[in-house]
């Protein structure tokens, strides 16, 4: 009887680990949410579809696909000049929509187009545009220059053997844009030749690089690494010009505002340090680890951690006010006009919650949940 | 409990994965066979003691007592139940001594399934939960991303979303996904080299165990479509190691690899 009582016992617990074991972290959420928006309305990319959300009201003006996306959604949309949005997608594809002429049928958005399966990996990044090119990294090592009006690809330039999930930034008049790969390097591609610059020294920077590179007016280029390190780099050579090290990881890249950088490393420690030589300025650790690149507006930083909260930050390093948002929140907060976006995960069936700017901490504006 | 799996299973599982990766080439589909060669080493006896059982079982099975008992009591359940408990008894036989080895094994394997996937890291949150589980003295910021590149395959991808042998030849749309093909004649291999031959092919559990070994490699050939090529490959080393266990065990049924004549009946 007791050898019996035993077996059951050991049999339950087995399978009570196996039941934990199935719904382990490892299956769980593949990433977060994209977001961006203009001057109506804010566009959330979050899992199986994009959203159009009106920011008066909060209400959904539109999804796409009408169809859920299996694989998924997550990095910001772009908009374009025009208005366009070009969403990036885990399917391996490029997706240009009109936000603004959408399906008598499905109600959902026109899509212009949608790239060739040339790309062979998930697509993490978000494109950057200059004139009528796309520029689209892809976790398969290549950047794939895209045709905005048609949507073909004009030129696929091999970066890495290792994925690139950093938006891609324009020099200043060095007619170039710089990409970071996850193979600890920042690259230099010449935009008259579309070929990795000719000058640029290419060194490894000791760790991955995710986030997207901050730019300063002189030409300087600043990035984070998993290296534990913030670099700043010469905009034409290439060589470091200053280095700064953190307590871990730096997830996404630093914000700069009237020559000061603002970033975060996964501890949750967050700094500020000079551009000119990277000197820091002040460190304070708000809550959980910092995947986000913060947002600036006048003197007020507005920061999301891996919690539930935005925090606003004055440019002096004190937390002037702690906003309970809920879920937890990977995304950067977005300003929008007198708004304040916030795209928590995990949330229930909450994707997007607008604050007030003035106030975060005040009343909510607004809760998006998806119309069913 | 998701804590304690992590804690107990995932973690030191990915460590050892990630330390394997570092010292062996920097290759992960070195490091996902070496691993797997660990793992079923290390579990080894629990794999003996479930054969052993098992055979002793099948002896019983087979035996004239226990079939004697069965036809005697075939309807008078709880009589039947008491005597097949003394057969065990006076025989020595514990009838779950066979499952509780492998039950331990199941954690074991889903650890390494899940570890060879959070290893991989192909997503910001995988990258991040993956970040928190290295330990302080594997060089993780040096390492990462981890190198999936093996043979033709990208490790991180399903093999229905990557380009194959450059030779592949398409077929409806699709190249020859040659993983698929390999875990599903691995698994069917495996099944029919370890099913012990029936005394009598035509009874319900020989039946259902003919029907268990074709319909195991089509599920898993279907899994290993739609998962990371990564564990196809384990799941292939994994097959062919324990067809190679059982075999130094003599446990494995070499006869049913061969066409089974038809019985020629005389009249």
């Amino acid at each position: 009887m007791i050898s019996k009582k035993i077996v059951l016992i050991s049999t339950l617990l087995l399978l009570s680990i196996f039941i934990s074991a199935c719904s382990s972290s490892v299956y769980a959420s593949t990433s977060w949410h994209g977001l961006t928006a203009d001057a109506n309305y804010a566009y959330l990319a979050a899992g199986t579809q994009v959203y159009g959300v009106d920011l008066n009201t909060g209400l959904q003006k539109w999804k796409f696909p009408a169809k859920p996306n299996a694989k998924g959604f997550y990095a910001n949309p772009v908009l374009t000049e025009d208005g366009q949005l070009l969403v990036p997608s885990y399917d391996h594809k490029l997706y240009k929509i009109d936000p603004n002429n959408l399906d008598p049928t499905s109600g959902s958005p026109t899509s212009k187009w949608s790239t060739p399966p040339d790309l062979k990996n998930r697509l993490i990044a978000s494109p950057l545009v200059i004139g009528n090119t796309i520029y689209q990294p892809s976790s398969d090592g290549n950047l794939y220059l895209v045709n905005l009006t048609t949507g073909v690809i004009t030129t696929i330039i091999n970066i890495s053997r290792d994925p690139l999930w950093a938006q891609p930034v324009e020099g200043v008049s060095c007619g170039c844009i710089y990409i970071a790969s996850m193979d600890h390097r920042v690259y230099s591609i010449d935009l008259a030749t579309n070929t990795k610059s000719q000058n640029w020294t290419i060194t490894d920077l000791g760790g991955s690089i995710v986030g997207k590179p901050a730019i300063g007016t002189d030409g300087t280029l600043y990035v984070g690494t998993f290296g534990s390190q913030l670099f700043a780099l010469d905009g034409t050579t290439g060589n470091t010009t200053a280095v700064v090290s953190t307590k871990d990881w730096v997830w996404a890249g630093p914000a700069l505002d009237n020559n000061t950088l603002y970033f975060g490393d996964l501890a949750g420690n967050f700094y500020a340090v000079k551009a000119s030589d990277l000197t820091p300025e002040w460190e304070i650790k708000p809550n959980n680890s910092i995947v986000d690149t913060p947002v600036i507006s006048g003197t007020n930083i507005y920061l999301t951690t891996e919690a539930d909260s935005l925090y606003t930050i004055s440019t002096a390093g004190t937390i002037e006010n702690t906003a309970v948002v809920g879920g937890i929140i990977y995304t950067s907060a977005l300003i929008a006009g007198d708004k304040i976006l916030v795209a928590p995960t995990g949330f229930g069936s909450t994707l997007l919650v607008a604050l007030s700017l003035e106030s975060p901490s005040g009343s909510q504006k607004w809760a998006f949940t998806p119309a069913k | 409990m998701a804590i304690f799996w992590n804690t107990v299973i995932l973690t030191p599982m990915t460590n050892v994965l990630i330390w394997i990766y570092n010292f062996f080439f920097h290759n992960f589909g070195i490091a996902i066979i070496l691993f797997t060669i660990v793992i079923r080493l290390i579990t080894f006896p629990l794999t003996a003691s479930q054969l052993k059982s098992q055979k002793k079982m099948q002896e019983l099975n087979s035996s004239k007592k226990w079939q004697e008992t069965q036809k005697k009591y075939k309807d008078d359940k709880e009589k039947l139940a008491q005597e097949q408990m003394k057969i065990y008894k006076e025989m020595g036989i514990n009838p779950l001594a066979s499952c509780l080895p492998l039950l331990l094994q199941f954690p074991i394997m889903i650890g390494l399934y899940q570890s060879i996937s959070l290893a991989m890291a192909q997503a910001p949150i995988q990258l991040l939960n993956l970040s928190r589980a290295i330990y302080a003295f594997i060089p993780a910021s040096l390492l990462i991303p981890v190198n999936s590149q093996f043979l033709w395959m990208n490790l991180g991808l399903p093999e229905s979303q990557t380009q194959l042998l450059p030779f592949s030849l398409p077929i409806i749309g699709y190249s020859i996904p040659i993983m698929t093909l390999l875990v599903v004649g691995t698994t069917y291999l495996q099944s029919k080299l370890m099913t012990p031959a029936s005394a009598n092919p035509a009874d319900q559990s020989a039946q259902m165990s003919k029907s268990m070994n074709l319909m195991m490699p089509l599920m898993m050939g279907f899994i290993t479509w739609s998962l990371a090529s990564g564990l196809a490959l384990y799941f292939i080393v994994s097959n062919l190691l324990g067809i190679a266990q059982y075999a130094m065990m003599g446990n494995v049924n070499w006869s049913n690899l061969l066409p089974k004549r038809k019985a020629v009946s005389t009249k």
